[in-house]
């Protein structure tokens, strides 16, 4: 995740001959691989706009397929925002004080839990899924309703979410801040909701866009749990390009960056406020 | 007003998951505003003793701690109205100074008038009063400690306990807190209990010094006491420099480098000096004698060069001298 491969730290010692020449090609291979990665999507989302994408631009720019997505998927955007909220809220909620708990109670027991945390990450999503279908694919209603495709969100994304929390919790050593706050006469509520919560700003608020962004972009395990009234904007793209003009499932893709660059933009600048030498601590 | 209470652990012993023994079952009283330091190499068990008073840990089973005549053992630290003062400071970083403060006062109920006043009064006391819309990140490491105190003291604990407060904070700040803590102390007379490593650290604020090592208390006594009387071995080579002369019959034979005087080559114990160190008031000579290293405090300027002969003259009314025992040596700090 961290570290773009070049040139932030070159200059800094830039001594020896050459050196100005290598900076140069670093930058050009940098820019290169940027464009080679953004360029489809740029045209991509070009195509959304485009009237005619077999005749190209000079068809003329028309905003008409993204009316069409906006019609035909409006309830698949509000089921995916309104899911990713639920994910938030439930991640919030399990997570916040897990990753307070594992913090507070350092040992093996806590060590092999993170590790177990990983687990859905690194388990494709797909097997998750056929796990939950078979477990619970046959319990009430939950097979269709849209909790279920929750209940895989939040499997997915806690992990992200106790992470964000417990690097921040270590990094201004809670243990020691819940300590003063006990001292002081509070009980152990006061001392979660008034000490830890706040100080774990940082790292909930990076949790929170992660699973957010995650919930929103999440593809494998909710292409499997799906049923064709719980369709969240991946699957529904995926549906899009399956079956219709090319145009409508580039302007679903034209609307979907509208949704998520700003999260991601949003992890980015997060992410360089909690970086080490960023703000300095003590 | 702050009420001095007397706080009382009884055969309070800690022992780890791995069975280790953090403390042995240990008796220790401390007087209504008496300022105890509880002083040690690192691992000796004076953190553990603290956390155990504080009510930040309980003692094994079958220890009890008494505030006054108040059996405080079943109770967490957040019910024993004390204060605590951290090493790492433990200031909410998401309070001001100012709310940092009054965060024990809030705790307590009272009245946002009645409140800032305390407030602001301790907060004059530690000498912080102009800070108090600060962040906590704009605060040097001194006044960090200086909020710290004032919170702690802002709640009129019944007891204070201060774990290792200037161990982060660089030689001349030590010394000027160390002496403005003492006396703020000694001022509210409140019952507190100060770990350090530091002896110098320890003489400053103490009115009463446990010395402690490998989880048992080796001596209590006043500063003078602990430093002209050490009743073991390890007392005296912890507490204060010593010089060993050579051992007879099993008994090993002490003496203070300020005991000890220079004198002309061919008088007392032959020596060579080894190097000089010129402190102002005094020069600190490292000698090799026939007894073995030694350091001597030399008061009369004298110009002494590496390889030079010199003697050597003990104060023989001033030798320590205890059993020879395998003691642990203390661990220089």
């Amino acid at each position: 995740m961290r570290g773009a491969p070049l040139p932030s730290k070159t200059p800094a010692r830039r001594t020896g001959y050459g050196s100005r020449l290598s900076f140069a090609a670093g930058l050009a291979l940098t820019l290169a691989i940027a464009g080679f990665l953004i360029l489809p999507a740029i045209l991509s989302m070009l195509a959304g706009v485009t009237a005619n994408y077999f005749r190209g631009l000079s068809s003329g720019l028309t905003l008409r397929w993204v009316g069409e997505v906006l019609a035909l998927y409006s309830d698949t955007i509000v089921l995916t925002l309104g899911l990713a909220l639920a994910t938030l809220a439930t991640t919030l909620v399990l997570g916040v004080p897990a990753a307070w708990f594992l913090v507070r109670n350092p040992g093996r027991a806590s060590r092999a839990i993170e590790e177990l945390l990983t687990l859905p990450i690194a388990v494709p999503g797909l097997a998750i899924a056929l796990a939950m279908i078979l477990v619970w694919g046959g319990v009430g209603d939950l097979r269709t309703s849209w909790v279920f495709i929750l209940i895989g969100h939040v499997l997915f994304t806690l992990p992200f979410m106790m992470r964000a929390v417990v690097a921040n919790l270590q990094a201004i050593d809670a243990r020691t801040l819940e300590e003063g706050a006990a001292s002081l006469g509070a009980g152990p509520w006061r001392r979660f909701l008034e000490v830890i919560v706040p100080n774990a700003r940082p790292g909930i608020l990076a949790g929170s866009l992660m699973v957010v962004t995650l919930s929103v972009g999440e593809f494998n395990l909710t292409w499997m749990l799906h049923t064709p009234l719980t369709k969240t904007l991946p699957v529904g793209l995926a549906d899009a390009y399956a079956s219709m003009r090319l145009e409508v499932a580039s302007a679903y893709t034209l609307v979907f960056f509208v949704m998520i660059i700003p999260l991601l933009v949003a992890i980015q600048w997060l992410g360089g406020l909690g970086a080490p030498g960023g703000k300095a601590r003590r | 007003m702050i009420d001095p209470t007397r706080i009382e652990a009884r055969a309070c012993a800690r022992t780890y998951p791995n069975g280790t023994r953090a403390l042995h079952p240990t008796d220790l009283g401390v007087e209504p505003g008496e300022r105890l330091v509880l002083l040690g190499p690192s691992g000796c068990g004076k953190t553990t003793m603290l956390r155990i008073l504080s009510g930040l840990d309980r003692p094994d089973p079958g220890g009890r701690v008494l505030f006054g005549d108040d059996d405080v053992t079943d109770r967490p630290i957040e019910r024993r109205n004390v204060g605590m003062v951290f090493q790492s400071y433990a200031l909410f970083p998401n309070m001001c100074v100012a709310q940092n403060v009054a965060y024990g006062l809030r705790l307590k109920g009272l009245p946002r008038a009645e409140r800032e006043a305390r407030a602001a009064h301790y907060m004059r006391l530690c000498r912080i009063e102009a800070l108090g819309a600060r962040r906590i990140d704009q605060l040097s490491g001194g006044q960090r400690q200086r909020v710290a105190l004032a919170r702690a003291l802002a709640a009129e604990p019944r007891a204070l306990f201060l774990d290792e407060p200037l161990t982060a904070l660089d030689a001349s700040l030590r010394e000027t807190l160390r002496e403005e803590i003492g006396a703020l102390l000694a001022e509210l007379s409140v019952t507190s209990v100060y770990v350090t490593h530091d002896q110098v650290e320890a003489m400053a604020i103490a009115d009463r010094i446990v010395v402690m090592s490998a989880g048992r208390i080796e001596q209590i006594g006043t500063p003078r006491d602990v430093y002209e009387r050490p009743q073991n071995l390890f007392v005296a080579t912890f507490f204060g420099e010593t010089n060993r002369l050579p051992d007879t019959d099993g008994r090993t034979h002490l003496v203070r480098p300020e005991h000890m005087r220079l004198v002309p080559p061919g008088e007392g114990i032959a020596a060579r000096v080894v190097a000089t160190t010129y402190l102002g008031a005094a020069t600190r000579v490292t000698l090799d004698s026939e007894a073995g290293p030694m350091r001597v405090l030399d008061h009369e300027a004298r110009r002494l060069a590496p390889g030079d002969a010199i003697g050597v003259r003990v104060d023989e009314s001033r030798v320590m001298t205890f059993p020879t025992q395998p003691a642990p040596e203390p661990r220089p700090s």
